[in-house]
């Protein structure tokens, strides 16, 4: 069979054996692969010292169409993101971008786009002050990668209440007005004017974000993704809470 | 005229020569007496000892079945010794109360100071090793180099897999950071050295006992990492280089 050599990203490792790993790894061109990598715990093993979750490096696969699991012959590590050890909120962060993106994909389902999107906010969440802009920029991503983007433009007629609040209707991933919901008995979360204007500009650079917003409203806006991601997945990630607390909308 | 059984000639003929009771020896054997699939050649007893030494780590059926003819072969102390040890295993080691590590007496000999440290000085109950699991413990204890106590987690933080502090023994070892009467010889816990393993999991636990630790006014350090003493560049992984160069210190 063909090797095929691609980018990868580590995003689950499971011990096989005393040498051998399965991993998980998310690809530039072939998605979501789960693979075994044999004898990847030797150490003369072609693995560059074996495989870790969150590193970036360059798979040697073998895919057969009818197999689950792929054959991982090489590795060759090009990143640690060394950031991901520096602080817990950091840790959290890059765990909780990883299990996303196994929510959010399928297998062999390739999203170029979103492979460098999640990369690029590895090396952001790297410095302290991006963390936040990070998490909200790579939520957008996977939501606009999944076709599941929302909504934030706010309709002509409708009227914030005093307190400058709108409704973000999480089972039509629009904005609607917070009366009209009321009445006709749909379920909305309170959300800032503000926090849409920031999500609404949210289509360039991850560079960009930080200078888009005020770290109160971008932190505002990465708990209201997190929020609305959970609903389209229909369960909480296990590091949720560790990044975004309890105080989540429901 | 009457002849020995020779070990000479094809395998059925080596098979047909061999007396009566004697079990065949070597892997060929084995297999041959096994079978390959379907029921079981072996006497019940037998299958019943390749088949708890199959389940071992490591061991495969073919493994199981060569030490399996070996005990066989063995003279009768030799196996009872085995047998009996297997069974003090499970009915005498235990968990220390203080630092989880396995030991066959509570505390554990390191805890209760009955194990001095390096040149055989007393053990420094006030400077405890976080370690993951006894195994690591051990590595630890056979370099001769660390004079302190030691606390075993029984795993590492791990939120993808569901793991949290609530499952290992970080709140024990919080209670012994607090509590100096709960630590090894009523000391107060001065500094507590974090020997995880350097994966991110490792990491990630290093950073909340870190943290957590620093909360109860301990000192906390962690282990160096990096190019090992004795290896060369040009054989250091990418990672351990990459490691190497990131906690690059001052000379």
């Amino acid at each position: 069979m063909p090797r095929a050599h691609d980018d990868a990203i580590c995003i689950r490792q499971w011990e096989w054996s005393e040498t051998s790993q399965t991993v998980s790894l998310f690809t530039r061109e072939h998605g979501l692969v789960r693979a075994l990598a044999k004898g990847s715990r030797r150490p003369k093993a072609p693995f560059s010292g074996g495989l870790e979750v969150l590193t970036f490096g360059q798979a040697g696969l073998v895919i057969r169409p009818n197999t689950e699991l792929a054959i991982l012959g090489e590795w060759d590590l090009r990143e640690t993101f060394p950031g991901l050890r520096a602080s817990l909120e950091q840790h959290y962060a890059g765990l909780y971008m990883a299990e996303l993106v196994q929510h959010v994909l399928t297998h062999h389902d390739p999203h170029p786009a979103l492979f460098s999107a999640l990369l690029e906010s590895l090396r952001s969440v790297g410095e302290p002050s991006s963390v936040r802009a990070s998490l909200l920029w790579f939520q957008w991503a996977a939501l606009s990668e999944t076709g599941y983007r929302p909504d934030v433009s706010v309709p002509g007629d409708q009227a914030a209440s005093p307190d400058g609040t709108l409704g973000f209707c999480p089972a039509l991933g629009v904005v609607q007005p917070v009366e009209q919901a009321r009445r006709a008995g749909v379920h909305v979360w309170p959300v800032r004017s503000e926090t849409l204007g920031l999500l609404s500009r949210l289509n360039g650079e991850l560079a960009e974000v930080g200078g888009l917003a005020a770290p109160t409203i971008i932190d505002r806006a990465a708990r209201l993704l997190a929020a609305y991601l959970r609903w389209v997945i229909g369960r909480e990630p296990r590091t949720l809470q560790l990044v975004f607390g309890p105080d989540l909308p429901v | 005229m009457d002849s020995e059984p020779t070990n000479t000639g094809t395998p059925v003929a080596r098979e047909a020569n061999r007396a009566p009771g004697k079990l065949p020896k070597g892997k060929a054997a084995a297999a041959k007496v096994g079978g390959t699939a379907g029921v079981s050649a072996y006497p019940e007893s037998v299958e019943r000892l390749i088949s708890g030494l199959a389940a071992l780590p490591g061991i495969g059926r073919r493994s199981a079945e060569r030490l399996a003819f070996h005990i066989l072969k063995s003279d009768a102390a030799m196996a009872k010794a085995l047998a009996g040890a297997i069974c003090d295993v499970k009915s005498q080691v235990r968990h220390c109360s203080i630092c989880y590590n396995l030991a066959d007496t509570d505390p554990c000999p390191i805890c209760a100071g009955a194990v001095s440290g390096p040149n055989g000085a007393a053990r420094d109950r006030g400077l405890v090793m976080v370690v993951e699991q006894p195994r690591d413990l051990i590595a630890l204890e056979q370099t001769g180099m660390f004079k302190g106590v030691y606390h075993v987690l029984m795993g590492r933080i791990s939120p993808l897999d569901g793991i949290g502090p609530g499952d290992l023994t970080v709140a024990d070892l919080f209670v012994r950071a607090e509590e100096p009467a709960r630590n090894a010889g009523g000391e107060a816990v001065r500094e507590v050295v974090l020997a995880l393993n350097p994966t991110l999991e490792g990491d990630g636990t290093a950073l909340y006992l870190a943290h957590e630790l620093q909360k109860r006014g301990v000192q906390v350090t962690r282990l160096a990492r990096g190019l090992p003493a004795g290896s060369q560049l040009e054989f250091a992984s990418k990672a351990v280089l990459a490691d190497a160069i990131d906690g690059r210190r001052p000379v």
